[in-house]
Order: C-alpha cells, then sequence, then structure tokens
C-alpha cells in the first residue's frame, strides 16, 4: 500500500493545482464553495420543510430518494468511466508497478477529498438546512454527516466493483445488471409520485430506504431498531468483501482518461475532440444543411457561416435540448396557475443560448479567425454576421416559444414583447461586441467567461427593461395604441441593433488575433 | 533584377512574458525565390512570419511587403499574401467545399469565378474525393493540403508558408513541392519556415538561417559555405549546426518550483 498517498497526492495536484496556482491562488475555489452555501441551504431547507408536515413512511421515502439518487449516479459513473483518471496517470503511473488495489484506494480518497473540499461547505448548509426546515436541534449535523459519510464510501465502493467487472467481463452482462440495479436505485421516486405506496418503500430492505431510515431515526431522537442497524451493517460487509476480493483484478488496460482538465480549467484539446465527435453526427446533415458561398453579400456570408456551425457542432441540439426543458417546465408551471400570460421567464429561454453559443465561440471558432485577418477583408463584417445570428438564434428559440404557448391558450402583453425582442437584440450586441474584445484563455477559472455570461444577460435586461418602461408608459389597448407600441418596440430594437453595427465597425478594426 | 517582396528592417518583439522574441531581425526576399527560413525552436521564425502577414504587430522596426508599408496600411497587402500557419486551426464544421469557398470570398474572388478556382484546387491536390466531407473527418494530411489550397486560391504574388510538410506523407510533400517550384517559377516569391534541413536544401533557392530573433546569414548554399568557412561538400545541416552551435546557446537553469502547499520552494 506503499503507493497510496503518492497516488492521491499526484491526483489532488493534478485536479486542484491549477486553480491553486492561478493568479488568485485559493480564493476561486473558496468562492465557488461559498457560491454554493445559500443553494444547499435553500435546498437542505426546503426538503426539510416538506418533510415536517409529512408522515414517517413519507418522510423515510423522501430520505430514500435521495440517497437513491447518489446511488444511481454512482452507477452512471461506473457505466461511463469509473474512476476519475487523469491522462497522464495512465502513461505514467498504470504503466508502473502500481497495484490496482492502490490505485483504487486512493481513487476512491480522491474523490472523497474532492467532493469534500469542492463541496463539503454546501453540503453541511444544506444539512443544516434541512435541520432548520424540519425544526432540529443543529447539533444532529454531525451523526448525520457520518450517516452520509458512511454511504459515500458505500457507493464508492459500488462504483469501483461495477467499473472492475466492466472492464475485466466484457460481453454486457455487468452492464445489463449494473443498469436494473441504477433503475432500482429509484425505486423510492415511486413513493413521491404515490403517497400511497410510502410504507412499502420504507419497508423494503434496499440500502436507500435503510439508509434513510437509519437518518430519520437519528433526527428524530428515536434509537436505531436493530434490525436497520443490522441490515445496514450486512450491506457495508457485503459491499466491502466483494470489493475486497475484486480490487486487485488488473483493470488498467480498460481505464479512459477522464479528468483532462483541473478544477475550473478548460482542456482545449479534449474540448476539439468533443466537438469532432459533435461533428461527425451533425455533418452527415451536409446535404441538406449547407453553407452556399456562391450566393449573398459578405455579411450573409457570414451570417450564414455562424449558424451553419451552431447547427453543425451540436450547439443546436444541445440548445433544443435546453429549451424543451424550459418549455416543459414553463407549460407545467403555468398549467396549475391563474395566469394566462406567458411568463416573462419563459420568453427570456432565448437569451441563454446566446450566451452559451457566445461562449463556445470563444473554444472553438475564435482561433479559427486567422482567416479572417489575413485574408485582407474588414473583420466588422464577420463580427456583424456573427451578431446577426445570435439573433436569428434567439428569436427563433422565442418563436418556437410563443407559438406552443398560444397554441396552449396563453396570451401576451406589449411590453413583455418589447422586453423580449430588445433584450434579445442587446444580448446579441453586447455579447459580439464582448468577443472582439475577451480572449478567453484556457486557464483556471477564466474571469472571461465570467464576464461573457453575466454581462451579456445583464446589459440585455437592462435593454429590455428600458424597451418595455417606454411601452408601458405609451399604454392603451386600442387598435392604434397597440400599432404605436409595436412601432416603438422596432424602432427601439432597431436602434439597439444599429448602435451594435456602429460600435462592431470600431471594435473589429481594433481586434487582436492573438 | 526581381523585385523586392519582403523586406523587414530591425524588427524587435518582445511578448508578454518577457520573452524577446525577434532581436533586430532583417530579411529581404525577391520574387521568384524560394526563401527557408531555417532556425532552431524559439528562434522567432514563426513570430516573424506572423507580423508579416499581419497576425502580430512588432514592438520597433519596419516591415514592407509587396511595396506596403504594412504597420502603416496593414489591409491593402494581404490580398497579394497567401499565408499556410503551422498547424492551423480550420473550421471543423466546415465541408472542403465550403471552407475554400469562405477563403474565396474572403479572398475577393469573384463568385462566377470561384467554383472553378475551388475545383481546380481540389483536383490538383487530389482534395476531390472529400469535396463534400467535414474538416474535421480529415487527415492530418489532408489537413495540411486544404490548408494550402487555402493559401494559394487567389494566386498570391507571395507565399508564406510555416512548417508546410509537418505530418505530409511523401507523395503529398512531393505534390506541394512541385506547386512551389512551379509557383516560383511563375514569378511568386515564397517564404518558408521548415526544420526539414534536407528539403530546404534542395527546395530553397536562398536560406535565411535564424537564431534567437536575428537572421544570423542568409543566402545560397555556396554563399552559407563561403561566409561560415565552411567545406565545398557540407550539407546545409552541417552548415546550420556549425552557425547555431558557434552562437552559442547558455545553460538553461532550473526554475524555482511550485508546489501546492507552499507557494516557492527553492
Amino acid at each position: 500500500m506503499s503507493n497510496v498517498l503518492a497516488l492521491l497526492a499526484y491526483k489532488l495536484k493534478m485536479f486542484f493545482g491549477p486553480s491553486y496556482r492561478g493568479r488568485f491562488g485559493p480564493l476561486p475555489l473558496i468562492g465557488l464553495a461559498i457560491m454554493l452555501v445559500p443553494t444547499g441551504l435553500g435546498m437542505g431547507y426546503a426538503i426539510g420543510s416538506y418533510m415536517y408536515t409529512v408522515d414517517a413512511d413519507m418522510a423515510i421515502a423522501t430520505l430514500g430518494v435521495l440517497f437513491g439518487a447518489g446511488l444511481a449516479f454512482g452507477f452512471i459513473f461506473a457505466l461511463g468511466v469509473g474512476v476519475a483518471a487523469h491522462p497522464s496517470e495512465l502513461d505514467f503511473l498504470m504503466t508502473a508497478p502500481v497495484r490496482p488495489r492502490e490505485y483504487l484506494i486512493a481513487d476512491m480518497l480522491f474523490e472523497f477529498s474532492t467532493l469534500v473540499l469542492t463541496g463539503g461547505i454546501s453540503m453541511l448548509s444544506a444539512v443544516f438546512g434541512f435541520l432548520w426546515g424540519m425544526g432540529k436541534p443543529a447539533w444532529l449535523v454531525v451523526p448525520l454527516l457520518l450517516v452520509a459519510g458512511l454511504f459515500m464510501f458505500f457507493v464508492f465502493a459500488i462504483i469501483q466493483i461495477v467499473t472492475v467487472l466492466r472492464i475485466t467481463r466484457p460481453g454486457g452482462r455487468v452492464r445489463t445488471v449494473a443498469l436494473v440495479l441504477l433503475l432500482l436505485s429509484l425505486l423510492p421516486l415511486a413513493a413521491l409520485a404515490n403517497p400511497s405506496l410510502s410504507a412499502t418503500v420504507r419497508a423494503l430492505p434496499i440500502p436507500q430506504s435503510v439508509f434513510g431510515t437509519v437518518a430519520y431515526d437519528i433526527m428524530f431522537g428515536t434509537s436505531v431498531s436493530l434490525v436497520d442497524a443490522a441490515v445496514l451493517a450486512a450491506y457495508m460487509v457485503a459491499v466491502g468483501a466483494v470489493w475486497l476480493s475484486f480490487s486487485n483484478t488488473y483493470f488498467f488496460h480498460g481505464v479512459r482518461p477522464t479528468l483532462s482538465a483541473g478544477l475550473g480549467q478548460i482542456d482545449m484539446g479534449t474540448k476539439m475532440a468533443q466537438q469532432r465527435r459533435l461533428i461527425g453526427v451533425f455533418g452527415r446533415t451536409t446535404g441538406t444543411v449547407y453553407l452556399n458561398v456562391l450566393t449573398g453579400s459578405d455579411l450573409s456570408l457570414m451570417t450564414r457561416l455562424n449558424l451553419v456551425r451552431v447547427w453543425r457542432d451540436g450547439s443546436f441540439a444541445f440548445i433544443g435540448f435546453l429549451v424543451a426543458i424550459w418549455l416543459f417546465s414553463g407549460l407545467s408551471g403555468t398549467s396549475s396557475g391563474n395566469s394566462t400570460g406567458v411568463p416573462i421567464t419563459l420568453l427570456q429561454a432565448g437569451t441563454w443560448p446566446i450566451t452559451v453559443i457566445a461562449i463556445n465561440w470563444c473554444y472553438y471558432e475564435r482561433g479559427n479567425l486567422w482567416i479572417a485577418v489575413v485574408g485582407g477583408k474588414s473583420l466588422a463584417t464577420y463580427f456583424k454576421g456573427l451578431m446577426l445570428s445570435l439573433m436569428v438564434i434567439g428569436f427563433g428559440i422565442t418563436a418556437v416559444i410563443l407559438c406552443v404557448m398560444t397554441a396552449a391558450g396563453h396570451s401576451l402583453r406589449a411590453r413583455d414583447v418589447a422586453f423580449t425582442v430588445v433584450s434579445l437584440v442587446g444580448d446579441s450586441v453586447v455579447a459580439t461586441m464582448l468577443l472582439t474584445k475577451i480572449q478567453v484563455k484556457p486557464g483556471a477559472f477564466s474571469a472571461g467567461l465570467l464576464v461573457v455570461m453575466f454581462a451579456t444577460l445583464m446589459s440585455g435586461a437592462v435593454f429590455g427593461l428600458a424597451a418595455s418602461l417606454l411601452v408601458g408608459i405609451l399604454g392603451g389597448t386600442t387598435a392604434l395604441m397597440m400599432a404605436v407600441q409595436t412601432a416603438a418596440t422596432i424602432v427601439f430594437a432597431a436602434a439597439v441593433a444599429l448602435v451594435g453595427m456602429l460600435a462592431l465597425d470600431r471594435l473589429a478594426r481594433g481586434f487582436e488575433f492573438s | 533584377m526581381p523585385a523586392i517582396t519582403v523586406q523587414a528592417e530591425n524588427l524587435v518583439k518582445v511578448y508578454e512574458d518577457g520573452t524577446q522574441a525577434l532581436d533586430r531581425l532583417s530579411l529581404t526576399a525577391f520574387e521568384g525565390e524560394i526563401m527557408g527560413l531555417i532556425g532552431p525552436n524559439g528562434a522567432g521564425k514563426t513570430t516573424a512570419i506572423k507580423i508579416m502577414v499581419g497576425l502580430l504587430r512588432p514592438d520597433a522596426g519596419r516591415v514592407t511587403v509587396l511595396g506596403h508599408d504594412i504597420l502603416a496600411d496593414p489591409i491593402e497587402y494581404k490580398s497579394g499574401v497567401g499565408y499556410m500557419p503551422e498547424a492551423p486551426a480550420l473550421p471543423e464544421y466546415l465541408t472542403t467545399y465550403e471552407f475554400l469557398g469562405y477563403v474565396g470570398r474572403v479572398r475577393n474572388i469573384p463568385k462566377d469565378k470561384l467554383a472553378a478556382r475551388i475545383e481546380e484546387l481540389m483536383r490538383e491536390l487530389e482534395l476531390m474525393p472529400k469535396a463534400y466531407a467535414t474538416v474535421s473527418t480529415l487527415s492530418k494530411g489532408m489537413r495540411a493540403k486544404l490548408a494550402f489550397a487555402a493559401a494559394t486560391i487567389h494566386s498570391p504574388k507571395l507565399l508564406i508558408l510555416d512548417e508546410p510538410l509537418l505530418g505530409i506523407d511523401p507523395a503529398g510533400q512531393h505534390l506541394i513541392k512541385d506547386r512551389l517550384a512551379d509557383m516560383a517559377k511563375r514569378g511568386c516569391s515564397i517564404l518558408v519556415s521548415t526544420h526539414q534541413l534536407d528539403t530546404a536544401e534542395r527546395l530553397c533557392s536562398k536560406v535565411a538561417i535564424i537564431n534567437k530573433g536575428r537572421n544570423i546569414i542568409t543566402g545560397d548554399l555556396a554563399g552559407l559555405r563561403s561566409q561560415a568557412h565552411a567545406g565545398e561538400h557540407q550539407t546545409l545541416e552541417e552548415i546550420f549546426l556549425k552557425l547555431t552551435e558557434e552562437a552559442g546557446l547558455p545553460e538553461p537553469e532550473l526554475p524555482p518550483r511550485r508546489s501546492l502547499f507552499s507557494r516557492r520552494v527553492r
């Protein structure tokens, strides 16, 4: 076991080293942990408050869902990669006389440390929030964290068992069993869907229910029943025994590198490989979605170029998926309410994709700009084309949402239309202007990315609010006033776009490629 | 006397991290000649090339390309220059045809002549079978050929190539070398940076050896032999090694060690 600490130290340095050695030292890591505290506290409080209102069976089933989600995530991870290996580990550590068990122990400790160091504070705040929501004393956090820690090692051991078996026994049988177990780990969800099943879920001797029962007993100060303790111990011993029997089986030949970048880092090599894979899938449509280089103005060519890129690199599919979720949650959220207006949050669905595409542009497209730079043509045309493509995408998404919402019987207020249209234009303008100036470097915690993300969303919202206020002031529901409001919206949006065009003319002149 | 295509005078470039890439580099290239830029890694070849094509600005010095002072007039001269970068970033999502079309449009080739020019280049460089395949599916050699096609699509008067033969199979290298010789015969001035000294010896009519950001010697092989006081049968590789060793590379120092738990440890 002499190599375990050396392996663990290497893994920790590979993962935390880049952010620690960055310009701001450990501050980004601390900042990230602190930023997650309110989220943890809020989520814990919400679950705790819910559990306070339900009976013991339902509360245990809810805890079972949480433990089950952890278990399901473990199976998914095991079916995908299973161990968190940096590419260099494959080249230098796995070719050295390292025993598989030493590696597995180091990997388990690494994953535990990583979870604690990145999410420990938010996890702690979630447990505090949970106890607060349930009206329980804060000291209970200690036994609850012990149960959580025990559960984490239980899941880590299962992940490693499945990984070793999957690699050493190819043929699909291990995968099938793991998939079945994955589905079984989500069993407590049945109680949430149908509360009458909660007693049955509680009675099942499955790990999630057992861990849930023990956690519940601790919270309510009731002594943990001998049966529950025995079942829990049996699970731990069984998993431990299986882990012991398989952990020295050679499995390095099937390990795939996963952690190619440290915390907050961007690995451009891996990103490019991912992009190539996606283009391999979406690039099959070159016969139907293509760039006609022989027609249209230069501005039209650049706009179409960027739209083709968004289609072929898979961004469009990703955005479609996001919008579908957004739409689903929006529809289900509004169907139970009394409002017949389209929620403004839903209309803002087009703004996030603009940010996502702008960030993807930094990763994948900026490097290709040498073609335009050495070509001798003004880069302003390229950037204007990019801006127009962002607008087209934003408006396309919003149009789809509006069609669906209108079909579902929702109506639209003029000032919301003004907000949406102008903020989409504003987002596109500001995002493109930033892209002429900001270079996202593949270091840890890129400030450039945060600027693109927040400045775009915030400034778009400011433009939108201004337009919304203007239209609100104009008021009126007569046909004439509606026409005036529509005209005001179009003029406002056109003015923002025009200012953007003029600004891009100037900014593109100062663009620095490298 | 052939016309001067590139005249760089006392170029200086210091990067943000303090690395001095160019230290008063000067060189001159003429039409119809293939000039090889050779030098050790980090000598400043790529920096000099990037300045000439407008991807970098020098801190000091003057560059005239095709009669234009490129610092005063950074756009006009580009219509006559072709550039193939080392390991070029290509838009992976475009097809070979679309990419060449896009470059053609950027290079102001009239739309009615573009399709014919693309087809001509694709046929010459054996890219036809991959015309409608995305760049992401091309092999390294095919990518290099595509980048070469993009650099020459507008029939430039000056062609600047940074390691153009890297990763290309012997047949592909032969094809590109043939094309370069042909272009030079027709009056195109070619500036090629390479580490392949045997290729430079056979392909280039003139060679500039660059070391530590300076052009330490320029001339044809016979001229280099005489300037370097080398023997009649010495190869370019031997002359190169002799000159760069004479210039001397300092022994690198071990940088300070940094660990995860202590910021700087010696």
